[in-house]
């Protein structure tokens, strides 16, 4: 049993994200996976500190109660799922902050007293994985130098085991895609995810 | 010159706010004409919202929400854009990532081809700045990389063939004494005066 968890964030129910999702969901309901699931639109997730979050940002995660099932939810997976629309190049704002607010010291991370260097707090995560969409080509991606892929792939993963293992499934030019397009990548998609 | 100063924290009494105050300095006596965004401070949304989406590819009509709207207009009077901000994670906090996300819309800040060629439509913009800071040391970025850099980097290919982008950063910057932050916020102040 890999224990999963999947993080989506798309703010209209006939996104291409969202599609992405529930194929992503299908496929995983045949392996043999125990899946979690974070809905970030649908939590409503507020993914802005507020000034005293961020003035206390060093305090122990039980001072800070929002966190505490987010929290639990990453110290329980083996294997995590970010599926999102890439937008300017990086996971919409809902998703970064979900990042900022969550994996937070004594979460993701220590900071021994006196040391600059952060001690990783997600040796439980031996998978990371992103499913997007991108509305732009392939070549205008690698152009813009994918922060959003950069951000999860080297510093988040930084937090995780260290031989985590990345994999990227990556949709482009959703903008001008024919519909037959865009359903053999979903095809594809729940293909992969019924096998892993 | 028109200036657009966006600025993101979530502490109003940070260094990060004193660096923000540092540009305005620099940038009022130089004599510019100065648009301050103070996001937080706007208590800005930075979620896409449903009516968002839904009218994402419409730019001919003005824009329902009457805050984005405000930021549309500011944004296609300026002849440089100015952001400040703390880097979390490798890269823009979410309110200024959301800020990407609502304001450059297309027709706004880009355009699409039939054949999903992109352009840039901020061609009036001649000057892009970063202004931020980092809590890891510069060998960190050395290794993961620079998410926020790349991120305004992709405003800054929006604009005209001979803009200019420069980069201001301090880094470790809880582990510095207070003379080093002085320095870096009189080299903020005067790089803004010396814009033109």
């Amino acid at each position: 049993m890999t224990r999963t968890l999947v993080v989506v964030t798309h703010p209209h129910p006939d996104g291409l994200a969202r599609r992405a999702f529930a194929r992503v969901m299908t496929g995983l309901e045949h392996g043999r996976h125990e899946t979690q699931v974070i809905d970030l639109d649908a939590e409503d997730f507020d993914p802005r500190l507020t000034t005293d979050e961020k003035r206390r940002h060093l305090d122990a995660p039980a001072t800070k109660p929002w966190v505490a099932e987010h929290a639990a939810a990453l110290q329980w997976a083996e294997r995590l799922i970010l599926v999102y629309p890439t937008w300017w190049g990086g996971a919409p704002a809902r998703l970064k902050g979900w990042f900022d607010r969550t994996w937070i010291t004594g979460v993701a991370y220590t900071l021994p007293e006196g040391s600059s260097r952060i001690h990783a707090g997600l040796k439980n995560i031996k998978h990371l994985e992103i499913v997007t969409t991108h509305g732009g080509s392939r070549w205008s991606n690698l152009l813009g130098g994918r922060p959003g892929r950069l951000i999860v792939f080297r510093t988040l993963r930084l937090l995780c085991h260290p031989l985590c293992r990345r994999r990227f499934r990556a949709f482009y030019s959703a903008a001008t895609a024919s519909e037959a397009d865009v359903n053999a990548w979903l095809d594809s998609l729940e293909a992969r995810y019924r096998k892993s | 010159m028109r200036v657009l100063v966006v600025h993101a924290h979530p502490d109003p009494d940070s260094f990060g706010a004193a660096l923000r105050d540092a540009a305005l300095r620099g940038l009022t006596t130089a004599g510019h004409d100065v648009t301050l965004l103070d996001l937080e401070a706007e208590d800005y949304q930075p979620c896409l919202t449903v009516a968002d989406y839904d009218r994402y590819e419409t730019s001919d009509v003005a824009h329902h929400d009457p805050v984005v709207a405000a930021h549309i207009a500011a944004l296609a009077e300026a002849e440089a854009l100015v952001f400040t901000f703390p880097t979390f994670w490798s890269g823009l906090p979410a309110v200024l990532k959301g800020w990407l996300d609502r304001t450059m819309l297309p027709g706004v800040a880009f355009s699409v081809s039939p054949k999903g060629r992109l352009r840039g439509e901020l061609r009036q913009v001649r000057h892009v700045i970063g202004v931020t800071t980092y809590g890891s040391p510069r060998s960190y970025r050395w290794f993961v990389g620079d998410g926020g850099r790349r991120s305004i980097r992709s405003v800054r290919a929006n604009c005209g063939l001979r803009c200019r982008m420069r980069w201001l950063s301090l880094d470790t910057l809880d582990g510095r004494p207070d003379s080093d932050r002085r320095a870096f916020l009189d080299q903020v102040e005067q790089q803004m005066a010396d814009l033109s």
